[in-house]
């Protein structure tokens, strides 16, 4: 089959691989039908995340028609369009039971390698890395799928690819992060990035009860993005002389009552800050440019919630001291999505949370290398590129 | 969860001088390091031949210093204990017996590791080398149901190898706690001392590969299958003409 694999920094070529199999008993293999650039993809990309490999197919956010079934899948049959969560689970061990689903004690086959960087490993995520798990992503044909009946969750007639494939990740990260927020009717969410992630957490606020959404970037089409689709008031950081100040004078000098960073380690931002972390980032003397996470720290209201999404390495300047001393909540994880997959179809069938507006560039996958070109120098708007691998 | 134990009770201590296997090593390893000053000459060049030098000098003196200094002092007695644990979801009565039935200890094992099940109380392990092959026989010595499996090598293997499986009642309804623990005695392999001395130098390394047996078989006592990679697709399984190579059977975790 054909799938875009990684070869080094900045580096991607499509290639014939070899088609995935059958290897587990509660495997499926899907056909996929659309697949989805992620801003979190860029990191590795761009060689910020390390245990890359020469030859992965990347790629998370997906979705497809299964094709075969392993002997021991009982719920899920061929020929269903399914949509899938970017981490692999188990749907047995004790995180998954208790809907921690990204931290699954059973997906990652390098669990023991994965243990030395953060002391216990996370789930397998598709696509995503060598400490992730290693498996192949799904910017190709075809994919495995292990635990397919936990995994894979049936599109309801009616809804299209593109109004579906958005809660295989970017969807339920927004989600989740606004459920982090712990939203009391009315609540002020402020939100750092208007990419995938930042609109749906976004609308997402809106659906769990804010009152009012502030959205921050500085690209003008994912500004009237925001503006048009999740209803929010926005703000260009480039050309406010400071978003902390804005933000109190939006809020009567109270900040809003949660902020979520939407961005990650490859921030933009303004002034000497940046640039220091900038030098220091190209150096590898850190991996974060943390300009966005640090306002959002900066801005939240004294005993806010701050509700961290964007990927991280390690940052050093971290203000932990305004987080204790305004006694600060601090949420985040990897996307929980088969917590939030059945609420979030019920609210697409509903039209509550389309976010096909987000697929705003769409390429074949022999052009996928052109779809993240575009992606990451962000032309003509682009918000996601996504690709259909038979186009 | 993860715990390391050097005990420096153990009495074994090793000889203050190197076995043939190790001055052998040490006489190579240092000529090697010897050679490429005199090719061209520079500052890491330099540094390399002195460390060759001091190496030769052990090698010919017979000291054990080379191997002393790798395992930073740990590798003063022949017997290294590894030992990790895993809470996994189930009753110690089932546990015990998924990791008693035979063809758990082909599931859960590594991929250079070959198992063969000679009897239910008899297994033969093997794993290749650069040349050869190890080769340990082992008899199950006591087993207590729910609670403990414990197996040892037989006195005709050269690395004298403790496996111990415990199981206790985890708190809550967490299930069980597993512990699987080695102890290896080093002594009666030729160059012993010195693998035993990269043994400590690489902690990390036969922490992790037990750890990884205890986590595939968590896995599939949680879930009936362990997580893999096998024919998982990727540019690596295609040769430099675009073809899928013969012997492609995925990613090696």
């Amino acid at each position: 089959m054909r799938a875009l694999c990684w070869n080094g920094v900045n580096d991607l070529r499509v290639e014939t691989v070899p088609d995935p199999s059958i290897v587990n008993p509660h495997d499926a293999i899907l056909r996929v039908t659309m697949s989805s650039t992620c801003g979190s993809d860029l990191h590795l990309i761009d060689g910020y995340i390390s245990t890359m490999r020469a030859g992965d197919v990347i790629g998370h956010e997906f979705m497809g028609e299964v094709v075969e079934v392993g002997p021991e899948v009982k719920r899920i049959k061929r020929g269903q369009r399914v949509v899938v969560p970017s981490p692999v689970c188990c749907g047995n061990c004790w995180y998954c039971r208790h809907d921690l689903w990204s931290l699954c004690d059973n997906t990652n086959p390098n669990g023991y390698l994965q243990e030395q960087l953060l002391g216990y490993p996370t789930a397998g995520i598709y696509g995503y890395t060598h400490a992730f798990g290693g498996y192949a992503g799904s910017h190709a044909q075809y994919m495995r799928i292990p635990h397919a009946d936990t995994d894979c969750y049936e599109v309801p007639d009616g809804l299209r690819d593109e109004q579906v494939i958005f809660l295989s990740d970017a969807g339920p990260t927004g989600y989740m992060g606004a459920d982090y927020c712990g939203i009391s009717p009315g609540d002020t969410v402020a939100v750092w990035g208007c990419g995938g992630v930042g609109l749906a957490a976004q609308k997402a606020a809106y659906l769990l009860g804010a009152g009012r959404v502030i959205a921050i970037d500085r690209f003008p089409e994912r500004l009237h993005m925001a503006r048009e689709y999740a209803s929010a008031e926005t703000i260009d950081y480039s050309s406010v002389d400071s978003v902390l100040e804005t933000l109190k004078e939006m809020t009567g000098g109270r900040g809003p009552d949660a902020c979520i960073d939407a961005v990650g380690m490859e921030a933009h931002g303004t002034g000497l800050q940046y640039k220091y972390d900038r030098m220091k980032q190209a150096l590898h003397m850190e991996t974060d440019r943390g300009d966005a996470l640090r306002q959002a720290i900066m801005a939240c209201r004294k005993g806010g919630t701050l509700s961290i999404l964007g990927v991280y390495g390690v940052m050093d300047k971290f203000p932990l001291r305004v987080i204790m001393n305004k006694g600060l909540t601090v949420r985040t994880s990897q996307q929980h999505g088969h917590k939030y997959m059945r609420r979030m179809l019920d609210h697409v069938q509903k039209g509550e949370f389309d976010l096909s507006f987000m697929a705003t560039h769409k390429f074949s996958l022999e052009d996928s290398p052109e779809g993240y070109r575009q992606f990451k120098e962000k032309t003509n708007g682009c918000v996601r590129s996504v690709f259909i691998p038979e186009a | 969860m993860q715990s390391t134990s050097e005990y420096a009770s153990i009495s074994y201590r090793s000889r203050g001088t190197a076995d043939p296997a190790e001055r052998v090593l040490n006489l190579t390893s240092g000529a090697l390091l010897m050679l490429p000053v005199l090719g061209k000459r520079s500052p890491l060049r330099w540094t390399a031949a002195a460390a060759g030098g001091a190496l030769i000098y052990c090698g010919l003196r017979g000291t054990r210093n080379a191997s002393r200094l790798i395992a930073s002092g740990a590798g003063v007695t022949s017997k290294q204990q590894i030992r990790q644990s895993v809470t996994i979801g189930r009753p110690a009565s089932e546990v015990f017996a998924l990791w008693r039935n035979p063809d758990t200890l082909e599931k859960v094992r590594l991929p250079f590791e070959q198992l063969t099940v000679l009897g239910s109380d008899h297994v033969r392990w093997s794993m290749k080398l650069p040349a050869g092959s190890l080769e340990i026989e082992a008899l199950l010595v006591e087993e207590r149901p729910g609670e403990l499996v414990h197996w040892r090598s037989t006195s005709s293997s050269l690395l004298q190898v403790d496996e111990r499986m415990r199981f206790r009642p985890a708190p809550q309804d967490l299930g069980t706690e597993a512990t699987l623990e080695y102890e290896v005695d080093f002594s009666r392999m030729p160059g012993g001392e010195l693998l035993r001395s990269l043994s400590s130098f690489f902690h990390r390394a036969p922490q992790s590969a037990v750890k990884k047996v205890l986590d595939n078989f968590k896995s599939l006592a949680e879930t009936g299958e362990v997580p893999t990679l096998t024919r998982n697709p990727s540019g690596r399984a295609i040769d430099g003409n675009g073809h899928a190579k013969r012997n492609w059977k995925g990613d090696w975790v």
